[in-house]
């Protein structure tokens, strides 16, 4: 990335397009602190993208002093808040049992502290990814890169829903022991 | 729930399957269960986002929404352009005529008064301001005001935050008297009488006193009136300012001379409060200082802080770096400079600061947020209970609600700000009828004082 500072007073003084490079820079770091919030991954892109546009209009308030991936982060949190309270006061929404489950898990997203680490634990992620073998590997690929459903997982496997359900739960798990060791070391 | 089921569960939530049901049973599970579920939810999103789910053209798309949003407040701009023009041409004739009105009444004034005050109409008879309410509140809105009522009535009012054992006593007598209980009411008797037993120790409560009584009966309370009115004339601050107060003199009369002053400096939320304080007085047929209202001006304009792009607002101090606007600051900063300029006898729409800060408003205003640099934001998040994204809304929507009043203005921008801000009042309130924004400092009985007093479109317009 070009220097931040370069990059603010190019975008200060009118030149919108410089913002890109901003973005560019900042967005990995905020797509993980958003995917460890919100457990809705279409909303994820969304916030994030408000999160910026909401980050340029209130660019003169940044202090160049200050870390300004932590000032964008305040910003996403302030978003996720947003959108969270938008969606649980929708009075259509009142007895929508499934809006007010994932009110709950961003609220239990959100009260933990922002440790800033969302980004270092993507990147162990992906290390723990890579050490995958058979058929665990083959079942994150088509879960989470395929983005396929557990029937249809289910079908091409020949296996059942259940099994399929409950495979992925102990590769999650050995992803979880992974991360763990990681973070020790 | 079995291991097995709660697997089932998760997969379905991940993949949007859940029935009503399903999500139920989640809900009323036990909380580690939940706990557990948000560690498989998060760790599956990271799991997308880590596996190669890229969003290279989200610059793109940032770019194609800023793009937008410059296309939206260039268009608000033409259309307010061209209003502007029409109004100015209305407004041109009606300057003469409230010119030619205004000299008038001002060398009458110069015959009779010396030094200077603010004389005041003669008081409007005792009117309860329901009964005089100028618009048509809605269903829903009286609903929701009728619940906020019974909620205050069950209320145990908390003790002040500025100084024990003072309750905020005050701001509940005005609230429900705008929301329509009568003077023999029980519940306004023991409040009014609580109010009038005490001493008049600070600038809020004083000020929120002053609103009040003359709600109720400006004639029955014009002594006290005249006490407000000596509190803050006194306690205004050297710079034009006013702080939370100490104790003064009684005035002689109805015609209040300032026998002292305030601290140096105080803050634009007490400012706010006190100008709207000193208009109820003047209104009540107190003669104040003209000057109390000038200082008043110049310390708004003082204390402004201008973007690059010409807007204008205010935050808690002129002091604070940086200083920087924020919505319920500059909505109340706004309606304190307005009525500050009518009583002085100024035109405000002359008032560079005004219209600043008018544009500020209009710009940023929405129902759902006290707008505010995010750094202002959290810090108030520091003092709350639960994280939330509607720091001191009730606070604010009351100071657009003033702000909207004494400009005569149905809408910010293109926002209808009292529709907006009903709909959202009226989604939010909680069972027991109480309006709550999560900041300790403003506690259920506040917030749910703020909300009526919106409701109930509380601030009278103020005519040319």
């Amino acid at each position: 990335m070009k220097d931040l500072g370069e990059l603010l007073r190019r975008v200060l003084s009118g030149d919108r397009n410089a913002y890109s490079g901003i973005v560019t820079a900042y967005q990995d770091m905020l797509l993980a602190y958003a995917a460890f919030r919100v457990p809705d991954a279409a909303l994820v892109d969304e916030v994030v993208q408000q999160t910026f546009i909401r980050a340029y209009e209130q660019l003169r308030d940044f202090q160049v002093d200050k870390d300004f991936g932590v000032w964008l982060r305040s910003i996403c949190r302030f978003m996720i808040l947003a959108e969270l309270k938008r969606v649980t006061r929708d009075r259509s929404n009142k007895e929508n049992y499934q809006v007010h489950l994932r009110a709950e898990l961003v609220g239990q997203a959100l009260a933990r502290p922002d440790s800033g680490v969302d980004e270092d634990v993507r990147l162990r992620l992906q290390s723990c990814l890579g050490k995958l073998q058979g058929t665990a590997r083959s079942l994150v690929t088509l879960r989470y890169q395929e983005l396929l459903k557990v029937e249809e997982i289910a079908d091409r496997m020949g296996q059942s829903a259940t099994w399929v359900a409950t495979t992925l739960f102990r590769v999650r798990e050995t992803l979880r022991r992974c991360l763990g060791e990681g973070a020790k070391a | 729930m079995t291991e097995e089921r709660f697997q089932l569960l998760t997969e379905k939530y991940l993949e949007g399957r859940l029935s009503e049901e399903e999500a139920r049973e989640l809900l009323e599970a036990p909380e580690t269960v939940r706990a557990r579920l948000y560690d498989e939810v998060t760790l599956a999103g990271a799991l997308e986002r880590a596996g190669g789910r890229s969003a290279a053209d989200l610059a793109t798309r940032v770019q194609a929404g800023l793009r937008t949003a410059a296309e939206k407040e260039t268009m608000a701009a033409v259309i307010a352009g061209r209003l502007d023009g029409r109004s100015r041409r209305q407004v041109a004739f009606r300057g003469f005529l409230v010119l030619a009105a205004a000299a008038l009444v001002g060398i009458s004034l110069l015959a009779i008064l010396s030094p200077r005050t603010v004389a005041p109409p003669p008081a409007s008879p005792p009117a309860m301001a329901p009964a005089a309410a100028p618009f048509a509140m809605s269903d829903d809105a009286r609903r929701a005001v009728a619940r906020g009522v019974q909620y205050l009535r069950k209320a145990t009012l908390p003790p002040s935050t500025h100084q024990a054992p003072m309750l905020p006593d005050e701001l509940v007598l005005l609230a429900v008297l705008h929301a329509g209980l009568p003077k023999d009411d029980a519940m306004v008797g023991k409040l009014l009488g609580q109010v009038l037993a005490v001493q008049q120790q600070r600038t809020y409560c004083v000020s929120l006193q002053a609103m009040a009584l003359a709600t109720i009966d400006p004639v029955r309370y014009q002594g006290r009136l005249a006490e407000c009115a000596q509190f803050l004339v006194d306690n205004q601050c050297i710079n034009g300012q006013w702080s939370y107060g100490t104790p003064t003199v009684k005035p002689a009369g109805i015609a209040v001379k300032k026998t002292r002053d305030g601290p140096l400096s105080g803050n634009n939320s007490c400012s706010s409060i006190a100008v709207m304080g000193l208009r109820a007085c003047v209104e009540a047929g107190i003669r104040v200082p003209v000057e109390t209202f000038e200082r008043s001006i110049r310390s708004w304009h003082e204390s402004l802080r201008m973007d690059a792009d010409g807007r204008g607002g205010w935050c808690y101090t002129r002091e604070e770096s940086p200083h920087r606007p924020y919505g319920s600051m500059s909505a109340g900063g706004l309606a304190a400079l307005v009525v500050s300029s009518r009583l002085a006898g100024k035109d405000w729409r002359q008032d560079r600061a005004a219209q600043a800060a008018q544009d500020w408003v209009s710009y940023h205003f929405t129902a759902v947020e006290n707008y505010g640099p995010v750094e202002e934001l959290m810090a108030k998040e520091m003092i709350s209970d639960t994280p939330n994204s509607n720091t001191e809304l009730y606070y604010f929507l009351w100071a657009v609600e003033r702000a909207a009043a004494v400009c005569g203005m149905d809408k910010f921008g293109a926002r209808d700000w009292y529709t907006e801000g009903v709909h959202e009042l009226v989604a939010a309130q909680r069972p027991d009828g109480s309006w709550f924004s999560g900041v300790k400092r403003c506690q259920p009985v506040y917030d749910t004082c703020f909300a009526i007093l919106f409701l109930t479109r509380s601030t009278r317009s103020m005519r040319d």
